[in-house]
């Protein structure tokens, strides 16, 4: 996702777009709709790839129903009654040379009380699909109605009613304007001219569709809670289900050591880079406890003493350490597993790291997303984590760019909050501030020095 | 909009020798719109004065723009190699040229002169001058760091630092 566009949704009621860049860091006082922006994100991933009712209340996020959601402006009779969202994306096209930017957009009403997507739209340069449930067609549970169009014209289509309905939780696929392929199904055309859509706008279309649901038919987005799992001191193998809290991440970590040593050789090496390069620790282990695979375990960490590797302390139990290992160790794995998620989307990782851990932190994110890897959108408190994102750029110790990286920073007004892409250049400079951001610290900073 | 200002003034602007105006310029610069572009001898100066802590929430807040070190001191070399330059702040007209900044705030004449020549400093928006001094031969006194009119104006235009317009 490149650009993200909101309206009436949440603290967002002036339709705004925010840039997303390889990496992107979510910056803003309390209570200014950091976390509804990631909960958005995940929505329209599932409303755009799954072609699912998405569950505003699913773990991390509970936004409530459809009246938390929407937006609310305090007074009588002033709620939305709908709110949308959407994004932009450059994706590979087979069938042409260049990549092309295609865009979705989903509006979203109320049904049953609960958010439901009302209408969805995919378009690029050429060409638009629109899939729309009106109020009679929820009635008579019917399919609503598709809608394609070109540049300059328009036309309607109705799915016959022996098509099956999609099952509860899901929405019509935008696939059934094309169920029989090579077949041109039925249109009317809006303007009431009698033309039919061409076979080549017929091609685009097709092509539209394939292309963005092979693009997001992979895995979800990983959504990381902001408290993690308290550390356990034995762990016992249980199912093994992934949480936003990283509760089976000991229980994935003891499978990987002992199922698959080549893999758990290369997580363990990347855990303990990075735990070096915190001050956390320098060795990370699993220490089953019984006699074969499937028994009881702890998770032990070792630290060196900085003169040589020489000096080594004991093993010590995940349990017996601060908070900060056992906090950020979770995300960590999560974003060092092989065969990453497509995107991640986090909530404060740096909670309980000390400054040098949470700049670690920066520059591990800045690695992860210079290669390729997953799209980090990183919600952050931390100054010493952006701080460590700009340098890294203007040093460039990675190969993430400065353009690679975003900075979205909610700025609230009276009751509502406006976001302001922030851009770093080349040499970590921060661009496009507005006047409020920081002014705090700025303030703070000024009477601390008697200026 | 952005500024520069002369390392020679910065007593003035961050430390013990502030006047009225240089009151206002640094309330402009941390709590209104103001932005400050960044070289060499001011950063410097600044760390002197031991306001690296002030320096580094400015650049935080992206309210000071880091000018590349090395392209400072290159194109510093080129203006002295044209000898067109007649003050002794080179690197100030190179911020300028590098970042678009066209406000100056200084003390020096010579400084203002280069700093409002088209020639030394071509650009749709001429140099303008943020001074404390009322002219050439005025010895500087308590009248002259008085909040003027022009002070006011020139913190308010929007169209010397094509970069904070963007």
């Amino acid at each position: 996702m490149e650009q993200v566009q909101l309206h009436n949704y949440r603290c967002f009621r002036q339709e705004q777009t925010a840039r997303l860049g390889r990496l992107t860091l979510l910056v803003g006082e309390n209570s200014t709709g950091k976390t509804s922006f990631l909960a958005i994100l995940r929505a329209l991933w599932n409303v755009a790839s799954r072609e699912s009712v998405p569950n505003f209340r699913e773990p991390p996020y509970d936004l409530g129903r459809f009246r938390e959601i929407a937006h609310h402006r305090g007074a009588r009779g002033s709620s939305a009654s709908t709110f949308s969202a959407g994004f932009s994306a450059t994706i590979d096209s087979p069938g042409r040379e260049r990549k092309e930017t295609v865009t979705f957009a989903a509006t979203f009403g109320k049904r049953d009380a609960v958010p439901f997507p009302m209408a969805r739209r995919l378009g690029n340069d050429q060409c638009w699909i629109e899939h729309r449930y009106d109020d009679t067609a929820r009635q008579s549970g019917k399919h609503g109605a598709f809608r394609i169009g070109t540049r300059d014209r328009s036309w309607e289509l109705s799915l016959p009613d022996n098509v099956p309905f999609a099952p509860e939780g899901y929405l019509v696929p935008l696939r059934m304007l094309d169920p029989i392929p090579g077949a041109t199904p039925e249109l009317t055309s809006s303007d009431g001219a009698t033309e039919p859509l061409s076979d080549e706008d017929w091609k685009a279309v097709r092509d539209l569709l394939g292309n963005f649901q092979w693009h997001y038919a992979f895995a979800a987005p990983y959504a990381g809670a902001p408290v993690r799992s308290r550390p356990l001191r034995t762990y016992d193998p249980r199912t093994f289900t992934p949480d936003p809290e990283g509760e089976y991440i000991p229980l994935y970590l003891a499978n990987l050591r002992s199922g698959h040593s080549a893999g758990w050789e290369s997580l363990k090496s990347a855990l303990e880079s990075f735990g070096r390069e915190a001050g956390l620790f320098d060795e990370i282990d699993v220490k089953l406890l019984g006699d074969a695979d499937g028994g009881p375990f702890e998770i032990q960490v070792r630290k060196s003493g900085k003169s040589g590797r020489k000096l080594r302390g004991p093993h010590r139990n995940l349990a017996d350490l601060g908070y900060g290992v056992s906090q950020v160790l979770p995300i960590v794995t999560e974003l060092l597993k092989r065969d990453p998620p497509p995107m991640f989307l986090l909530q404060q990782p740096e909670v309980h790291l000390h400054p040098s851990a949470q700049a670690a932190l920066g520059s591990l994110l800045c690695e992860i997303s210079s290669h390729g890897g997953p799209q980090l959108v990183i919600e952050t408190h931390s100054d010493h984590l952006l701080d460590r994102v700009r340098m890294d750029v203007r040093d460039r110790r990675t190969r993430l760019r400065p353009d690679d990286v975003s900075v979205l920073y909610f700025e609230p007004a009276d009751l509502e909050v406006r976001i302001h892409s922030l851009e770093i250049d080349a040499q970590g400079n921060v661009l496009h501030a507005p006047d409020s951001y920081r002014q705090f610290f700025l303030s703070e900073t000024r009477r601390s020095l008697g200026l | 909009m952005c500024a520069i200002v002369d390392a020679n003034v910065c007593g003035e602007v961050f430390g013990e020798n502030r006047n009225e105006a240089s009151r206002y310029f640094l309330e402009w610069l941390t709590n209104g719109s103001g932005r400050l572009v960044l070289g060499g001898k001011l950063k410097a100066e600044l760390r002197h004065r031991g306001l690296d802590e002030w320096l580094r929430e400015a650049l935080r807040a992206g309210r000071v723009f880091e000018q590349p070190p090395a392209r400072v001191d290159q194109e510093t070399l080129a203006i002295l190699r044209d000898g067109q330059c007649r003050c002794d702040d080179p690197h100030v007209l190179v911020l300028a040229r590098i970042s678009g900044a066209r406000l100056l705030y200084t003390n020096d004449y010579t400084l203002q002169e280069d700093f409002t020549d088209p020639g030394l400093l071509p650009g749709q928006a001429q140099g303008r001058i943020y001074t404390t001094v009322t002219g050439r031969r005025q010895p500087r006194d308590q009248e002259g760091g008085r909040l003027r009119p022009t002070h006011r104006t020139l913190l308010r235009r929007r169209d010397l630092c094509p970069r904070a317009a963007r």
